[in-house]
């Protein structure tokens, strides 16, 4: 044997110079004698090494990227994890849904619906799998399940769901024509799949008729709500990217959808946002159209359509099927009446049941899907229903009618006020025992799970109500300490409205506290997000969990400011900046979002690139030349040549983009803004004092690290104590200061869009940027700050 | 000097935080320039894979005097970035043949499709990571060459080697990976 080391890689290199097969063979034995694993390993490369003819060939040749259009690639026979598409049967705006089998652990037919558009498919699944528990619970003959959710090889998230045979529910009304009353019925049930599911959690969202399927069993219709979970995971909400990118295939969502879920900010959505969805399905299966005619919203714009969610009152169904004209007798026929007929049936109740449903601030909705059950049940028994203020005469009416044949008008009087006396305390007296047991048998446990799985605001929210039944509880009264703690809040200047909810409940409703100072409230465990309101003020949204102070800032028009208190800042050395010493920063104020492009334009408009003031003493260096600002300005163009952003065109920003932060702006841009507004950037200190580094953990999981690109100011609810939106992803923003003494370098802090999001407590800098293109300064924009 | 040649630069320094942020910038500009790409071309239209990684560098290093070592950096960021892209790509290939070739045109939903150095980039990938556990090198030489597309001189000047060592390594990981591809087809060849 040879001394020295082997290395495979130059023996095989050796051994492949020797191309007589018999040299080959004499080098071998040579080489690596009774080494019989080196010398397998060689001639087993070798072997493979003639078998590698044309494999891998030099790159130059070969690799070239084709455009093409390669979208829906899934369809019959494709395997998808466990399951086996068979055959398509349905499409919506968002997803194809097939029918699909699944081999194991059970054989059974499923539908697979695989969401067609690019959603991130991580946050889409994290957020299914933070329903699943819940979702699992669900077990109501009225919904249908879903199973599973996962990913396609193609990164594409998909949902399996029970298999349901039938048609949507007023497909199922029209083609049968229904009548009004069995209409309703259908309806109660839907309610009461409702009612489960709000009370198992979870919110359906997107209640809507393609969503309320009707089977039949034994001959009985039996409608089925589908989709419960997927609306919530896929994070359907009203905001200008669903509404226009996809307006074409959901056309009909934007009818069904509530005004607090049209909101932009539309974060804040309850249960009683599903009572508005199936007062407008109640709407729709009563009129034959929905309460805004979808011909009404396709035609408006984004702004629009929330505009008219939010505050036009639609007309009642009785006036509604009044100015139907011709379609009148159409939609009459098709529920087996009149269209005079129809109009009588609808005016009075089933008027204000509807209206109950529609009611734009949803405390004055029915409270549970239950109640409007109840209250369309009470309808159909002829008996009076809450929805309608409760006067003595519309009850009596009630009452005659239901007993007409046989009471005499004399005894009515006498009757009624003795049965309802009555009727009243025995209602009473059984639902206090009923309440006493849920109490106990069926909360506490509930709220002791919570407090296990440090869901405190649900354990808070289930405590409160128990013990109003349970006061003196061992077992609630031990519970306590662990579900909350005291908080006081002041505000300057006091009288403000204060709510709050869980730090992750960023879907659940507000609850009011109270106005402030308030002092020693007790609250939920954990971190808790504040929203903090006084009229003329900045509305002051934050992350705490401890007490606090805000000083609210008045107004503005040149942008929304938060205070920020001094603080001194220990600086350590790090690798990058061998400083060391302690940094006095004062109070001053920052704005609460990025600068927004509709905010950049007022500078363009006002002749920002063209006005020398803003850019005074600004030394505008390209390639180590000093350009004069005429030059410099030159620079400054976007993709049309015209002075502004980098991403824009024409001198203005993208269409329906005017909430979207300025980006492509170069540091000097943001220091010309900055004067423009009256106002500076931000320091390093400044600017990280700001962002409660040490809070990232809370600020970076509700920030916009997506690789979508950048989202609307104030979309993604990453705020720390202080109350600033986007400090962390979006958009980088530009500081003040320079790295080192050549000024070239300047911060731009933050992370954005499309990075890791590691970036909030990374300096990075960025070159201050004549070349803006060649500089990165597509992920950077701007804040400003200002003095008090 | 731009976002990335500073980057390249804290690399050198040994700021291990660095190497974090290059790979994302890379990647993302690959897909932008690929997007941008698509916006003013036909479908169909083909374009150098090389030449796209090498306009990406033109974009973001141009022309500052950045040694060798620096844009080694830059590259192996390039390289694995592409890398990623063509296997991606393929998966999306992949599953299309299984649906039975039904494609939809969607003009909305343009994806940028690759053709790589192999048929199979999917085993190709798999198995350069198991080299890389025993010859990172060389597996570095592979993706430098095949998804930066570095002509083997460059890769041999980057990597500090000469010409003829590069070549001996470029026949080996060839070998090598033409027999683990096989030996994941074939498991009981014998």
């Amino acid at each position: 044997m040879k001394p020295g080391p082997v290395d495979v890689k130059s023996v095989f290199a050796k051994a492949l110079e020797k191309t007589d097969a018999r040299e080959r063979a004499i080098y071998l034995d040579d080489t690596c004698g009774q080494d019989t694993p080196l010398r397998s390993e060689v001639e087993s490369l070798l072997m493979a090494y003639n078998r590698a003819d044309g494999f891998l060939p030099s790159p130059d040749l070969d690799p070239a990227v084709t455009l093409d259009s390669a979208a829906m690639i899934e369809g019959p026979g494709t395997v998808i994890g466990r399951y086996r598409l068979l055959e398509q049967i349905g499409e919506g705006g968002m997803a194809v849904v097939y029918m699909a089998e699944q081999t194991e652990p059970i054989r059974r037919k499923v539908a697979l619906k695989l969401i067609k558009l690019g959603m991130d498919t991580r946050q889409v699944i994290a957020r299914f799998e933070a329903e699943r528990q819940a979702l699992a619970l669900l077990d109501h003959p009225n919904i249908a399940k879903v199973f599973d959710a996962g990913a396609t090889e193609t990164g594409r998230p998909y949902f399996v769901m029970e298999l349901v045979h039938g048609m949507s529910i007023t497909e199922y009304c029209d083609t049968n024509r229904l009548d009004t009353h069995r209409r309703l019925a259908l309806l109660v049930q839907v309610c009461s799949a409702v009612q489960h599911a709000h009370q198992k959690g979870i919110i359906h969202r997107d209640i809507k008729p393609s969503n309320v399927m009707v089977t039949m069993h034994d001959d009985r219709p039996v409608p089925r709500v589908i989709d419960f979970g997927i609306a919530k995971a896929t994070n359907q909400r009203l905001t200008e990217k669903t509404l226009f990118t996809r307006y074409a295939q959901m056309i009909g969502t934007p009818a069904y959808m509530s005004p607090e879920q049209a909101q932009m900010s539309g974060l804040d959505v309850d249960t009683r946002t599903d009572i508005y969805s199936l007062g407008v399905l109640l709407y729709e299966l009563l009129t034959g159209t929905t309460p805004f005619a979808p011909r009404t919203l396709e035609g408006a714009g984004y702004a629009e359509i929330e505009r008219i969610i939010r505050e036009t009152d639609p007309p009642r169904p009785s006036t509604r099927v009044r100015r139907l004209g011709q379609d009148l007798l159409n939609v009459a026929q098709g529920r087996q009446t009149s269209g005079e007929a129809l109009q009588k049936l609808l005016k009075s109740d089933l008027d204000w049941i509807v209206m109950k449903c529609l009611e734009k601030d949803r405390t004055r909705r029915y409270e549970t899907a239950h109640g409007l059950a109840q209250d369309i049940e009470r309808y159909l028994r002829d008996e009076p229903i809450l929805a309608r203020s409760p006067s003595i005469v519309y009850r009596l009416g009630k009452f005659t009618r239901r007993h007409r044949s046989r009471m005499a008008v004399a005894g009515v009087v006498a009757v009624l006020l003795i049965g309802l006396a009555a009727a009243i305390t025995m209602y009473r007296r059984s639902a206090k025992a009923g309440r006493v047991q849920w109490a106990k048998g069926q909360a506490v446990p509930e709220i002791a799970h919570f407090v296990d799985q440090q869901r405190y605001s649900e354990a808070f929210a289930l405590a409160k109500r128990a013990e109003k039944y349970i006061p003196d509880d061992p077992t609630l009264a031990a519970l306590w300490p662990h579900i909350c703690r005291d908080y006081s809040i002041t505000t300057r200047p006091s009288g403000a409205d204060v709510f709050y909810r869980g730090y992750d409940a960023v879907d659940a409703r507000w609850e009011y506290l109270g106005r402030s100072p308030l002092d020693q409230i007790t609250l939920p465990q954990g971190p808790l997000r504040w929203r903090i309101e006084r009229d003329g003020f900045v509305a002051h949204e934050c992350v705490v969990q401890r007490s606090f102070e805000v000083r609210l800032q008045p107004q503005d028009s040149t942008g929304e400011m938060v205070w920020i208190g001094p603080w001194q800042k220990v600086e350590l050395p790090s690798s990058a900046q061998a400083q060391n010493g302690t940094v006095d920063i004062p109070e001053h104020l920052i704005n609460k979002y990025e600068i927004t492009n509709e905010q950049f334009q007022a500078f363009v408009d006002a002749g920002g690139y063209t006005n020398a003031n803003y850019w005074e003493g600004l030394d505008f260096i390209k390639e180590g030349r000093q350009l004069s600002w005429q030059e410099a300005m030159a620079e400054f163009e976007d993709q049309t040549g015209q002075p502004g952003p980098a991403m824009w065109e024409n001198g203005t920003y993208p269409q329906r983009r005017e909430r979207y932060p300025v980006s492509g702006v170069s540091w000097f841009e943001a220091m010309a803004y900055a004067r423009f507004a009256g106002k500076s950037l931000p320091t390093v200190y400044d600017w990280e004092r700001a962002a409660c580094l040490e809070e990232s953990f809370v600020i970076v999981p509700f920030s916009n690290f997506t690789p979508d690109g950048t989202a609307p100011v104030g979309s993604h609810p990453g705020v720390g104590r202080t109350g600033l939106f986007d400090m962390a992803g979006n958009v980088r923003e530009w500081c003040f200061n320079a790295t080192d003494d050549s000024g070239e370098l300047r911060y731009c802090l933050g992370g954005s869009w499309g990075s890791r999001p590691i970036c909030l407590d990374t300096r990075i800098a960025v070159h201050r940027g004549i070349a803006r293109r060649r500089t990165g300064s597509a992920v950077c924009g701007i804040r400003t700050r200002a003095n008090p | 000097m731009s976002d990335v040649t500073r980057i390249l630069n804290a690399i050198e320094r040994g700021d291990a935080r660095a190497t974090d942020e290059l790979l994302p910038l890379v990647y993302d500009e690959l897909r932008l320039l690929a997007a941008k790409k698509l916006s003013h071309e036909r479908p169909g239209q083909t374009l150098q894979a090389t030449a796209l990684v090498h306009e990406v560098y033109m974009r973001l290093i141009g022309d500052d005097s950045t040694g060798w070592d620096n844009r080694g950096h830059f590259f192996a960021a390039a390289a694995e970035a592409m890398r990623r892209i063509l296997v991606e790509h393929a998966r999306r290939k992949k599953s299309r043949k299984r649906g039975g070739g039904r494609a939809r045109v969607n003009l909305d939903e343009l994806t940028l499709s690759i053709t790589g150095p192999s048929e199979d980039i999917i085993a190709v990938s798999e198995a350069l990571d198991k080299l890389a556990t025993t010859e990172p090198a060389v597996a570095d030489l592979v993706k430098l060459h095949y998804f930066s597309g570095l002509t083997l001189d460059q890769v041999a000047q980057l990597q500090g080697i000469g010409r003829r060592t590069a070549v001996k390594h470029l026949a080996y990981a060839r070998a090598w990976l033409r027999r683990e591809i096989d030996g994941a087809n074939t498991p009981h060849s014998g």
